[in-house]
């Protein structure tokens, strides 16, 4: 599914219009953007919780050239599935 | 970091201001988005939001595990994890807001090289210590070779010659560029250091040659007394022969169990005989080796009349035996028993 049909899907939905969806929709990632990229984390009721991550600096072998990499640390958007979407989702 | 959270109260006051509609409106609109997605996963097991990122369903095949308590295997079932991955754009954005680089990072950006492989480490801590093993052996003598006698010296340049082909296959690696302790220029394996060694190798052959001396001195000053031990053993060789003679003569006498004649005189119990006793069973409980029936047997020739046919509730005397007669390791004792078992067994007499 694309941004598109979830816009058609929430508009059919809701019975709001497609640009006013759309409108919404863009606000809604733009506010997300706005706080996860101001370090907080953001739950979304029953679905889950996004927030950004430090991965810390991690040394890699090469298997074959036994050579040893260091990989530096980096910030990572990370989504934890909440337990509710999580039993919905199992068998679908 | 990602300490402050946004709960969905928040987020939906947020997004009201940021779009100019009430809070419940912005509500209504985020649960609308969220089933929205969900009908997508669904779906499609995939949904992209363009300036966000896709979420999507990846199956986990079922798998086997074991419970450690009991050791039973189980299946875990086959699920759908939801995974997200952000847009390229937005991930970017956050790599960005990586704060002060810690120590991993400032470590890459001081040695761009990759890192050394295991191997060429060890290569390193041996050429360290290589080093370090010269520097404490170098200030020996070096002049002390040159003087040297030359059948001395030879010994001593192979033993060199060993050293340095032990140490110089060593040194080379050292020479990589990215060696962290300060290389001092190679320097030729000093020789090994043989301190005073001469001086004791005279000194050897000095005491050696006083002790030879004076074994010899010894031995001249004692000739009449190891004439006569060396007499006297040859005697005693002699008798122990003569002794080793008479014991080989006198052991036939000895040994002959077989035809010494048996008498049962002594007993040291009576046994009833049960329903499913058996002589065996009867000799290991009162001499702990099944193999000595066939003297229970003898004792009571008078009560048994086969080895095999021993009638319950008849009483028997266990007789007692000598030692000789119950030491199994003896061969001759052993081939006595047996050909008195087969004798009974057959039923000849």
């Amino acid at each position: 599914m694309k941004t598109k049909d979830l816009i058609q899907h929430i508009a059919t939905a809701t019975s709001m219009t497609k640009t006013r969806t759309e409108e919404l929709l863009d606000a809604t990632v733009a506010v997300l953007q706005k706080e996860l990229l101001a370090g907080k984390s953001v739950q979304l009721q029953n679905f889950g919780t996004l927030e950004m991550q430090r991965k810390a600096a991690r040394t890699v072998v090469h298997p074959k050239t036994k050579e040893r990499t260091n990989i530096p640390e980096k910030m990572q958007l990370a989504f934890k599935a909440s337990n509710t979407i999580k039993e919905q989702l199992k068998n679908a | 970091m990602a300490n402050e959270k946004l709960t969905w109260l928040e987020l939906r006051k947020a997004v009201a201001e940021y779009a100019n509609i009430s809070e419940q409106e912005a509500g209504q609109f985020l649960n609308a988005l969220l089933d929205g997605v969900i009908e997508g996963l669904k779906v499609d097991k995939q949904v992209k939001i363009k300036g966000l990122g896709s979420f999507s369903l990846k199956a986990v095949a079922p798998r086997k595990s074991v419970n450690i308590a009991t050791g039973e295997t189980f299946t875990i079932e086959g699920y759908n994890k939801l995974t997200f991955s952000a847009e390229s754009m937005l991930k970017e954005s956050v790599e960005k807001r990586l704060e002060q680089p810690r120590t991993g990072a400032v470590l890459s950006e001081l040695n761009n090289d990759p890192l050394k492989k295991l191997g060429e480490q060890a290569d390193e801590i041996v050429d360290i210590l290589a080093e370090l093993g010269q520097a404490m052996t170098k200030p020996s003598l070096e002049v002390e070779e040159v003087v040297e006698v030359p059948e001395v010296s030879k010994e001593e340049t192979t033993e060199t010659i060993e050293e340095s082909a032990s140490v110089e296959p060593v040194e080379e690696p050292a020479e990589k560029p990215t060696a962290k302790v300060e290389k001092q220029p190679i320097v030729k394996p000093a020789p090994a250091p043989k301190p005073t060694c001469k001086c004791h190798k005279w000194v050897c052959w000095v005491i050696f040659a006083a002790l030879l001396l004076g074994i010899a001195g010894t031995g001249w000053y004692f000739r009449e007394t190891i004439m006569q031990w060396w007499q006297c053993v040859q005697d005693c060789q002699q008798a122990t022969e003569e002794v080793i003679v008479e014991e080989v003569v006198e052991e036939p006498i000895v040994v002959s169990l077989a035809d010494q004649p048996r008498e049962y005189v002594n007993f040291i119990g009576i046994e009833r005989v049960g329903q499913d006793s058996r002589l065996a069973w009867i000799a290991y409980k009162y001499y702990a080796q099944k193999d000595l029936w066939v003297f229970i047997y003898e004792a009571n020739r008078d009560l048994i009349k086969h080895p095999s046919k021993v009638h319950p509730g008849v009483y028997i005397r266990i007789p007692e035996l000598s030692e000789e007669y119950r030491n199994l390791y003896n061969p001759e004792l052993r081939q006595l028993v047996d050909s008195l078992a087969t004798m009974y067994l057959t039923g000849d007499n």
